[in-house]
């Protein structure tokens, strides 16, 4: 949570030094790929993949350690508190996980696209509009926000999405905005105006597909990005519902059984890690391979 | 200079203008909070309802509430806790120095290992211990910090008994806050500094000072450094925002008794002033901050100015 999109998109050392590394080659990519397609299958195959049902309670069973490490426990990654299986909590708790990670992503990147293009081709008033807005969203610390959002509303799901939304739409309004101001006096689309082709078709067809690459990466990193904020907020009870199994409120859920039982705090988190890297991983490749000016 | 001192200090106020104006409007959103203070004791009468809303001022036009709140918050007051009837400043400057003390820590550390990794990355450029680095800073920055945080406690304190698992005994009680604040900063900060060598190392000052036959540790300290710190430190810098977020996080991992888990206590339960209060009081720590790298930075380098 302290490390802020812009800046690791900032901090990344560029595309030539990456290609020979193993982070950002063909491994890295391979890598990330493998680890999204996981969770992906995960949330989308709980119901089957799970060998128990996330809720089920054993309270005969509760805190016992993983399988592989005590003789008779049937738990693969061991139970919780209250003797609920933790591979199966797992499984289910990548549901929540994505499900923000991509439905925050897409509602800031269309918003942050659409009022970028607007913005960066018509100029005026507008674009001084929702410049400013961007700047005054980027410079309202997001933990600040979430907090008043938070205290106000109530924790919640949908207004972890929202939240997550409403902070980073300025992200893609001013990248998108500059991807258009580079294209906007360019020679074809000067041509285009001349032979009387409209505003709509030109920005539709010659000004978005030169700013989607940039898009498609920034949006890639910020799925890893929003991953992470989720979890941290559902561990500060900010965040999702405490009866859905997420991997940020297990962790929250395990701390007061540390002493006796790291697996619960230890599997949740190497489960954010793995797939939040994966969609770094993923995410450095496209940079790299787009290679958009991301400032 | 002036005139872009005196534009990003305006560009600073109305930042503070809008967003303690979207804090005092949200809680004012929130629910009435004289129906709040009978939460759980009766319902009262419309009468009661009526002396406390204007005891508390809330029955006047909401601009006037926020016109009284800044003027009031200019001269120190930022109101009283609901629940423990305290003036929300003294609640803040209790906690204050334990949130400074995470948050220089956390710093220090993360300068004190970015630098010389970042340094000796830049310098073994593609050998293996920079890909070493580097594959450490992608692991650093795929760590939700939260967990980090949980993974020492249970290594260093609660395995090996080395240091105390939380709460505030002492300065060893530091260690492991900070030194989990600082893994997460440095994770990135360790990339710039070796992007920023990097950049530096390939100028033609830097072939000159090689050509004149310093040695290239000179060369490293004296030239290619020097040049190399000013990103880096707008970049530190201008990190406050973010590091709010992570240092919020870990006072709850670690129950360190700072701001951020007063400002937490004061959401669950719902304690309007305070959360108002923490909110404003970090949000003018942010800009100050930015205001003073940008001003600084400007300072430093002329060609900033001109896009004032």
């Amino acid at each position: 949570m302290s490390i802020p999109l812009a800046a690791a998109v900032r901090a990344s050392p560029g595309p030539s030094s990456w290609r020979r590394g193993v982070a950002g080659g063909k491994l890295g990519l391979a890598i990330g790929l493998v680890l999204v397609v996981l969770a992906g299958a995960a949330a989308v195959g709980a119901p089957v993949l799970a060998p128990r049902s996330p809720q089920a309670a054993d309270l005969l069973a509760r805190l016992t350690p993983p399988a592989w490490l005590t003789y008779g426990s049937s738990y693969p990654l061991g139970t919780d508190a209250i003797g609920r299986d933790m591979l199966s909590r797992i499984i289910y708790g990548a549901r929540i996980s994505l499900q923000v990670g991509l439905l925050s992503v897409l509602l800031s990147s269309l918003a942050g696209t659409a009022l970028g293009l607007l913005g960066g081709y018509y100029g005026g008033w507008l674009d001084e509009t929702v410049m400013r807005a961007a700047d005054l969203q980027l410079s309202f610390p997001f933990i600040l926000f979430a907090i008043v959002v938070i205290a106000v509303l109530g924790p919640g799901l949908n207004r972890i999405i929202l939240v997550l939304a409403v902070t980073q739409w300025a992200l893609y309004a001013r990248l998108v905005r500059s991807e258009t101001l580079a294209v906007r006096e360019a020679d074809y689309i000067q041509a285009a105006r001349a032979i009387g082709v409209a505003d709509r078709r030109i920005i539709w067809r010659h000004v978005l597909p030169n700013a989607l690459g940039a898009v498609l990466v920034l949006a890639t990193l910020s799925i890893a990005n929003n991953i992470l904020l989720e979890a941290s907020l559902t561990f500060l009870g900010l965040g999702v519902d405490p009866s859905v199994p997420s991997w940020g409120g297990m962790l929250a859920e395990s701390r007061n059984y540390i002493q006796t039982a790291w697996w619960d705090s230890t599997f949740p988190g190497l489960a954010i890690m793995l797939t939040v890297m994966g969609f770094n991983l993923v995410g450095d490749w496209l940079r790299d391979r787009l290679n958009p000016d991301l400032r | 200079m002036i005139p872009y001192i005196a534009a990003r200090t305006g560009g600073a106020l109305a930042v503070l203008a809008a967003i303690t104006l979207f804090v005092a409007f949200g809680i004012r959103l929130s629910g009435d909070p004289a129906v709040a203070l009978f939460e759980g004791a009766g319902a009262p009468s419309a009468e009661d309802i009526a002396r406390i809303r204007q005891a508390f001022g809330t029955d006047r036009p909401f601009l006037a509430q926020y016109g009284s709140f800044l003027a009031q918050a200019a001269g120190g007051n930022l109101g009283t806790s609901f629940r423990s009837g305290q003036p929300v400043l003294g609640l803040i400057a209790e906690r204050a120095p334990a949130t400074l003390a995470l948050t220089a820590g956390g710093m220090l550390v993360a300068l004190l290992a970015a630098f010389p990794l970042g340094a000796y990355a830049a310098t073994r450029r593609n050998a293996p211990a920079d890909i070493l680095i580097r594959i450490g800073s992608l692991l650093g920055l795929s760590f939700p910090n939260f967990w980090l945080g949980i993974m020492l406690i249970l290594i260093v304190a609660v395995r090996l008994r080395w240091l105390p698992p939380s709460g505030y005994s002492g300065p060893v009680s530091l260690i492991l806050p900070c030194v989990t604040l600082g893994i997460i900063l440095a994770s990135t900060l360790v990339r710039l500094v070796r992007a920023s060598l990097l950049d530096t190392l390939g100028q033609p000052y830097v072939r000159t000072a090689r050509a004149k036959g310093l040695r290239e540790r000179a060369v490293i300290a004296r030239h290619a450094m020097r040049n190399a710190l000013l990103p880096v430190v707008t970049f530190v810098g201008l990190q406050f925002g973010g590091l709010l977020g992570g240092i919020v996080i870990l006072e709850n991992v670690f129950a360190w008794p700072g701001i951020g888990q007063l400002a937490l206590e004061a959401v669950s339960y719902r304690d309007y002033p305070v959360v108002q209060g923490v909110v404003v009081i970090l949000a003018c720590g942010v800009s100050v901050i930015n205001l003073l790298v940008d001003i600084s930075y400007g300072l430093l380098n002329p060609r900033i100015r001109v896009g004032a």
